[in-house]
């Protein structure tokens, strides 16, 4: 097949926020020092060799993309200061914007105002559309005297669906891709238990992080010499089943309805250690990213804000409501910050396929394709 | 401090490595009065210590030694030995004054003989830096054998005062009354040649150097190498097992931003060439692997040295070592990506050589009072004009030889040194800008 050399994608990645990979000289310390690369599994000097000749498919078709979590070990030891951890994560983004259909992504994560615009926006719109779930309110007649209720309300549930289908296409894209890539599709009965065995594995990386826990582990590397609780991956944990954790609460509590009074109500509880846990973690994971310890965090980008800033803001003001009803406080400033505890929220879910929170998807299909190379 | 004043010389060479040697002797020999001063206890810099240089594969010792007894006995050359230039000021066109510190070796240079006894009745042993570590030696020493002068020295760190030496010593040379003297000289031209520093590899922890004794430098190897090697054949230190399993590691602190030295050193590839060859002599049987990220063989017949290598067997793996690690046996592991397959591999290797670069030597440039001896962004001392006239620095009747200037090697330091004496040659005459 012929390859056809496209060198404007370097360029283009630098609006991603990669910058240094052109001075790249093919030495290959990055993939070695890499806790996580092994035999069919060789990044990121790969994807540096992709960027650099611009070959966009076998960018989007790399589950190696994926399979870094960016410990920031290839960038802290690169001799020519490339920083391939950097450019991982630039593609990664890069991915995201192009697995989803819709252009969004696209847009936003390459315009830094009009990502922030784009949040506003539809902070506005959610703002709108949760008062038309509580028409009642004062406000909310007021605003439906001048934007219909309907308007409102349907524009709404079609934005939550645009995103699930622009979420679902991202992913269907990817699988398609990676797929195509795949070397040896085997055929028969067997593929089925090789299946089976795949998606076991990635679940498992997925409840104990494994491979993440890999990262850190040479006394020379920075988080090495911390306690377990203060390592990256504790945090990506954390987040992670805090946020699965609150995601389960708040359906029970919508199933059986308002238990919210009751605090030691099983799903009042669940909710409340996993909101502990979410908020841990967001809030270690904020901390790093203002300190900058190493030279991971050095480049946070907007979309690193956006993503963590939500997370900590849902938290608080969960807790801040959990707080407010336990005690039985009635005011208005409660009532804001119930608004903005689901307006984010609720962003959370609609962003899902447009941000960095897309990686949630899109890691675990990575993570099944390389189990399935490796499983027999 | 005593202070003494010494009188005058045409011309001072601060460094007695080879570019200093070959520079002194080039204006002895026209007539010139040279003093030279070494900071270390011998002259004959890190050449003296090599076993062979590329890609000829001559005895380095035996090309460099009759340069440091004719330096050492030349009627106009004046030597100081274990003596630092402490200030350097210029006060007009062809006059300098100079200060000079002589240290103390304990050791009346022009009694001693060089005949050990002191050395056999010590009882002190510490490492031996002229062996780079690898065997120890007394705490009074004469520094290596082929030193020059050939002369003993206490080592006052470590001496414990015990007097054997100064009892057992027939010429009665041992003194420890000896203090450190400076002196004050005017010279008209002087002559930088000091030379390189290696690059330290506990920068780079990664490459366990100081923690798996199987984890050598390249100087050490070289050692091992030498006529005058420690162990009298190639073994590694972990455990006295002649090794048949051999890595070097290239571009170790050199073309590294990480290590704040993003330059090449442009000898480590052929050294490493060199050293593989030699290896291939002294243990027939062992494998060598060379792992490079480019092989820079530019000089004449670096190349064809460099296919020899091949030919005799030397497999060269393109790809940077990343980390490693030792296994029980003492044995190491080295992780890296194979550029050619593009594939991560690991190792297994009975020894490893780090071929650690060349860093500037930049201290000179502070003993230098009034003008400033510039130095480069790499902090090797800057060549005003680099193209035209390789020789001269930001200091008129300032000259700079050898490695000073930049990495090079043995060829180009002398060549170096000879450009440099020609400049100040002529800068004495007084006809050269």
């Amino acid at each position: 097949m012929a390859t056809k050399v496209r060198p404007e994608l370097a360029k283009e990645l630098k609006r991603y926020g990669a910058d240094d990979f052109n001075a790249c000289y093919n030495c290959g310390n990055c993939t070695a020092v890499c806790n996580l690369t092994e035999g069919n599994e060789n990044f990121p000097r790969m994807m540096i060799r992709y960027t650099l000749l611009g070959l966009k498919e076998e960018i989007l078709s790399s589950r190696e993309l994926w399979m870094c979590y960016y410990c920031g070990e290839c960038s802290e030891t690169c001799p020519r200061e490339a920083d391939p951890g950097e450019l991982m994560a630039a593609l990664r983004r890069y991915a995201i914007a192009h697995y989803e259909p819709s252009g969004i992504t696209r847009l936003i994560f390459r315009n830094n105002p009009l990502y922030i615009l784009f949040t506003l926006l539809l902070a506005v719109l959610l703002g709108f559309f949760l008062l038309t779930l509580k028409p009642e309110m004062s406000v909310s007649r007021w605003i439906f005297e001048r934007i219909p209720y309907e308007v409102i309300h349907n524009l709404g549930l079609g934005a939550f669906v645009f995103m699930g289908i622009t979420a679902f296409w991202g992913v269907f894209t990817m699988i398609r891709k990676l797929r195509g890539k795949r070397v040896n599709q085997e055929q028969g009965k067997g593929r089925f238990t090789k299946a089976w065995n795949a998606f076991r594995a990635m679940l498992r990386e997925v409840a104990t992080m494994e491979r993440y826990r890999k990262c850190d582990t040479y006394e020379d590397e920075y988080f090495a010499r911390k306690p377990w609780y203060l390592r990256p991956w504790w945090i990506h944990w954390s987040v992670m089943w805090g946020f699965i954790g609150l995601l389960v609460a708040t359906t029970l509590d919508f199933l059986f309805k308002d238990p919210a009074t009751m605090v030691w109500w099983p799903s009042r509880v669940l909710g409340t250690l996993a909101g502990l846990l979410m908020l841990y973690g967001a809030t270690l994971a904020l901390f790093y990213r203002i300190l900058r310890p190493v030279k991971t965090y050095q480049s946070t980008k907007l979309a690193d804000w956006v993503f963590l800033g939500f997370i900590w803001l849902a938290g608080i003001t969960g807790f801040w409501m959990e707080i407010a009803v336990f005690a039985g406080i009635e005011t208005d400033f409660s009532q804001i910050v119930f608004l903005i505890h689901t307006v984010i929220s609720m962003e959370l879910v609609i962003l899902f396929a447009y941000s960095k929170f897309a990686h949630a998807f899109y890691r675990p299909v990575a993570l099944y394709f390389s189990n399935l190379e490796r499983v027999n | 401090m005593n202070t003494m004043n010494k009188g005058s010389y045409d011309a001072l060479v601060i460094g007695g490595g080879i570019a200093g040697e070959e520079a002194a002797l080039n204006l002895a020999n026209m007539g010139y009065r040279v003093l030279m001063v070494e900071k270390d206890y011998s002259i004959g810099g890190k050449m003296i210590h090599l076993s062979k240089v590329f890609p000829t594969l001559d005895c380095a010792a035996c090309i460099t030694t009759p340069k440091v007894s004719e330096v050492a006995r030349h009627p106009n050359i004046s030597l100081y030995t274990y003596s630092e230039v402490k200030e350097v000021k210029k006060t007009g066109e062809r006059d300098f004054h100079v200060k000079v510190v002589r240290k103390p070796r304990y050791v009346i240079e022009e009694l001693c003989t060089g005949c050990e006894e002191c050395e056999r009745v010590c009882p002190v042993v510490v490492n031996d830096q002229y062996q780079w570590d690898l065997v120890g030696r007394k705490a009074v020493f004469i520094p290596f054998s082929i030193a020059n002068p050939r002369v003993a020295a206490i080592d006052i760190d470590h001496c414990v005062l015990c007097g054997l030496c100064e009892k057992v010593c027939p010429a009665g040379a041992i003194d420890f009354t000896q203090k450190a003297v400076e002196e004050t000289l005017t010279v008209r031209t002087v002559i930088v040649a000091t030379g390189y520093r290696l690059f330290d590899p506990l920068r780079i922890p990664r490459y366990g150097f100081g923690r798996f004794p199987n984890v050598i430098t390249s100087m050490q190897m070289e050692r091992q190498l030498a006529p005058t090697r420690p162990y009298n054949t190639v073994l590694r230190p972990g455990d006295g097992k002649v090794p048949d399993n051999i890595a070097y590691v290239l571009c170790t602190g050199s073309r590294d931003h990480t290590v704040g030295n993003p330059i090449c050193s442009q000898v480590c590839c052929m050294y490493s060439i060199k050293q593989a060859q030699l290896i291939m002599g002294a243990l027939p049987m062992a494998d060598v692997t060379i792992y490079y990220l480019h092989i820079r063989a530019f000089g004449k017949g670096f190349c064809e040295f460099y296919q020899q290598a091949k030919g005799m067997g030397v497999e060269f793996v393109k790809g940077k070592i990343a980390r490693i690690t030792e296994k029980e046996n003492g044995n190491l592991i080295l992780r890296y990506e194979d550029i050619e397959s593009g594939k991560v591999r690991e190792a297994e290797h009975d020894l490893v050589i780090l071929s650690v670069g060349v860093l500037s030597n930049d201290e000179i440039t502070s003993v230098f009072r009034g003008d400033t001896l510039e130095t480069d962004e790499y902090r090797f001392i800057r060549q005003k004009e680099e193209l035209s006239s390789p020789a001269l620095t930001s200091i008129r009747g300032v000259f700079v030889a050898g490695a000073a200037s930049g990495p090079m090697d043995i060829p180009d330091s002398i060549m170096s040194a000879g450009a440099a004496s020609s400049e100040a040659a002529a800068y004495l005459t007084g006809d050269r800008k």
